[in-house]
């Protein structure tokens, strides 16, 4: 086949129209949250946690990086776009960043003359760390179906914001089912899922983003 | 007189209305220049036309991804680029090559026949109507309703072959680990 044929080839089909982020968005959303309630519960406390700033705040945290990364997803799905990406990158990391220095004002635990080390190794770190990254499986393979449509040349950043977004959509329903809220727990455990999921994305990226 | 840039950017506008004339000839301009830049890599004809073929490809399925307020020729020469690099990691074969240089030279003709064996070989691949389909079109030059007559299928189910059949060839041509 001549490059002329294939140019009648090609004028001949019509690519189906590209589906906005929002719709995907809702979707990765809405699985995550059905896994949610199937996989755990919703903590006990849950009326008097929405009163509290910290609890607030943990969510905050994990639906605001959900969002940026979407964002920066979106806007480097075009090949001529990327430069945009380090760009949006930089808030998230200063929201994981604030919420790290946040935790260390009070400074509680030395208040109480109770280590750091043993504050945070008390809490349920490996549930935490264990629970995002499964709950985000579903809304990275959503996720992915839409990163796909794109064309970016930096598969392994794109893939690590997928990742990311995944990660903290996971993040933000398992925040619903978590006890803990103090900010160290968050910045340190919550963050660290995040990423892992994020650079699991990245090393997918090659495989699933190619295009 | 508008430039190349212009005219491509126009023609693509109409195209993605569903002009079928103006994305052919969109298309015709963009390959000789696509084959223009790849030769300047010091590519030997045969690849060049692969990369040309790959660069036609993506240009059609990630058609979406170019904003009509943006201009037009580096979102191409993006692609490009995007295409020689995954050529040349694929190749590993460390041959210098001059990515800035996107100058604004012009088309030659498409080279012969020797260029495009390449896609032969993945027609096998597809399945007996996707191939039909592929066949009909390029070489018979049967219209939609023609060929959704012939071979006894309804519009739609051949818009879908055919769209199957063009995500196909493009993932041969990702996957192909000999150039």
């Amino acid at each position: 086949m001549r490059t002329s044929e294939l140019v009648t080839l090609l004028i001949e089909d019509k690519p189906p129209q590209t589906k906005p982020l929002w719709g995907y968005l809702l979707m990765a959303f809405a699985m995550s949250a059905g896994a949610f309630f199937i996989l755990f519960t919703v903590r006990g406390d849950l009326t008097a946690a929405l009163l509290q700033r910290a609890f607030v705040l943990k969510v905050s945290f994990t639906f605001s990086l959900a969002l940026i990364a979407c964002h920066a997803l979106l806007k480097g799905m075009s090949p001529q776009d990327n430069h945009h990406l380090r760009g949006f990158l930089l808030p998230v990391f200063v929201v994981i960043g604030a919420f790290a220095l946040n935790s260390l004002w009070p400074l509680p635990m030395m208040e109480k003359k109770i280590p750091m080390g043993g504050f945070l190794a008390q809490q349920p770190w490996l549930e935490c760390l264990l629970a995002i990254p499964m709950l985000a499986v579903f809304s990275f393979v959503t996720l992915a179906f839409f990163a796909k449509q794109g064309a970016t040349p930096h598969l392994r950043l794109q893939g690590f914001l997928l990742g990311l977004a995944s990660g903290a959509i996971a993040a933000c329903f398992y925040a619903f089912h978590c006890v803990e809220d103090s900010m160290a727990y968050v910045a340190l455990y919550y963050s660290l899922a995040i990423l892992f999921v994020g650079g699991i994305g990245a090393l997918l990226a090659g495989k699933i983003l190619r295009w | 007189m508008k430039n190349l840039e212009e005219r491509l950017k126009d023609m693509m506008i109409l195209a993605l209305q569903d002009d079928k004339k103006a994305y052919h000839q969109m298309l015709i301009t963009l390959s000789s220049w696509l084959r223009a830049r790849a030769l300047r890599f010091g590519l030997p004809y045969d690849e060049a036309e692969e990369v040309v073929q790959e660069a036609l490809f993506a240009v059609h399925l990630k058609r979406q991804t170019w904003r009509q307020d943006a201009p037009f020729l580096p979102w191409v020469a993006a692609i490009l680029r995007y295409k020689m690099i995954d050529r040349l990691r694929k190749r590993k074969n460390a041959i210098h090559v001059p990515l800035d240089d996107f100058g604004e030279d012009m088309a030659q003709d498409e080279p012969s026949e020797t260029a495009h064996i390449s896609i032969e070989r993945f027609l096998p691949t597809l399945s007996p109507q996707q191939r039909q389909i592929v066949l009909g079109i390029t070489q018979q030059g049967l219209s939609y309703p023609q060929l959704a007559e012939k071979l006894a299928i309804s519009e739609a189910t051949l818009r879908v072959n055919l769209h199957r059949a063009i995500k196909h060839m493009q993932r041969i041509f990702q996957t192909q680990e000999k150039i």
